[in-house]
């Protein structure tokens, strides 16, 4: 498995790099005092583990998370207890570790690891091969094709999938709706908004405009977005 | 309340480079990240204090200090409040580190 380090603390990459020379399944790619150097790394290579520390300056572990599209499995390192709770609203976090981390801690984090490659894998098979999107309304399964999905909203309990023949209310989240769709077409731009980046007409500073909606572009996400266009 | 190396050479398992390493580290950040600690606490950025004060607790937690470790966390949250009624104590934790950090 290949991983890498994210933390502001030289200290605290010295011990998570001795952590890893002990489990041999571990190859260390790389180590990065920053999240945004992380992600110029993950933008060009993959890795299969992130050893995150949360308490990072100007952008968090928790901003680095959302602006990945598809994160690897996370392991959080941090001093501050405070934020296991955080860490259950994010699929990809597969263990939450306080420093000093003890050895004995660490190698049950990276079973977990193991077991979480094995599951995600059959996963994304599946996803491959759906074309339609069958959602629950009003007891009826109805179909969607996915193609035709422009952009889906986040209304508190409710997403308002939003589509070139009409928009449909359904009660989910943007996070399970999102793991449901083609990560080389949609894009999550905002906290409340999911676009089909196929179907941008523009865009302008923090705002795309689609079909005839404008949707906010967020400022952790305004990155991820622009990597994703084929810019002249 | 006395630092010890007995973390580090737990996870060394006789690595002397790795050993070095960390004192190295603890050497060059420690010191800093105390003066920037002072230089905020003084100048009232109380929050910023704070944000120090957790990169100074993980190596209260390195060098064995349990009892300021768990200090550290609740100084750090008071200090967000602006309570500073632990500042003094915690200055002794520190001047204590730096002591031992420099005979190593």
């Amino acid at each position: 498995m290949r991983a890498i380090i994210v933390d502001d603390e030289a200290a605290a990459r010295a011990i998570v790099e001795q952590l890893c020379t002990k489990v041999e399944a571990l190859e260390l790619v790389g180590e990065f005092p920053n999240a945004m150097q992380a992600i110029k790394f993950l933008n060009k290579e993959s890795v299969d583990v992130v050893f995150l520390d949360i308490h990072m300056p100007d952008f968090t572990g928790f901003d680095f998370i959302e602006t990945l599209k598809n994160p690897p499995q996370i392991i959080l390192t941090t001093s501050d207890p405070n934020f296991a709770l955080n860490a259950f609203e994010y699929a990809c976090i597969v263990d939450y570790l306080t420093k000093p981390i003890a050895q004995e801690r660490f190698q049950k984090a990276i079973q977990k690891i193991k077991i979480g490659s094995t599951i995600k894998n059959e996963t994304l098979t599946i996803n491959n091969d759906i074309e339609d999107l069958y959602v629950n309304i009003d007891r009826r399964l109805v179909k969607i094709k996915i193609q035709s999905i422009y952009a889906i909203e986040a209304k508190g309990d409710y997403i308002q999938i939003k589509t070139e023949n009409g928009n449909h209310t359904v009660h989910t989240t943007l996070k399970k709706i999102e793991e449901k769709l083609p990560e080389s077409l949609f894009l999550k731009v905002h906290r409340s908004y999911i676009i089909n980046t196929s179907k941008i007409i523009d865009i302008e500073d923090n705002s795309i405009l689609i079909q005839k909606d404008v949707i906010p572009v967020s400022r952790s996400n305004r990155d991820a977005l622009m990597k994703r266009l084929n810019l002249l | 309340m006395t630092p010890n190396l007995k973390y580090i050479r737990q996870l060394a398992d006789g690595s002397e480079s790795f050993e070095n390493k960390m004192k190295g580290i603890l050497k060059s950040e420690f010191p800093s990240e105390k003066k920037h600690f002072i230089q905020a606490y003084q100048n009232k950025q109380f929050s910023e204090a704070a944000e120090m004060v957790h990169k100074l607790k993980h190596k209260l937690g390195m060098l064995n200090m349990k009892q300021a470790y768990m200090f550290s966390i609740n100084f750090e949250s008071a200090l967000k409040d602006k309570n500073t009624t632990g500042y003094s104590k915690f200055i002794t934790i520190l001047e204590i580190v730096e002591e031992f950090i420099t005979e190593l």
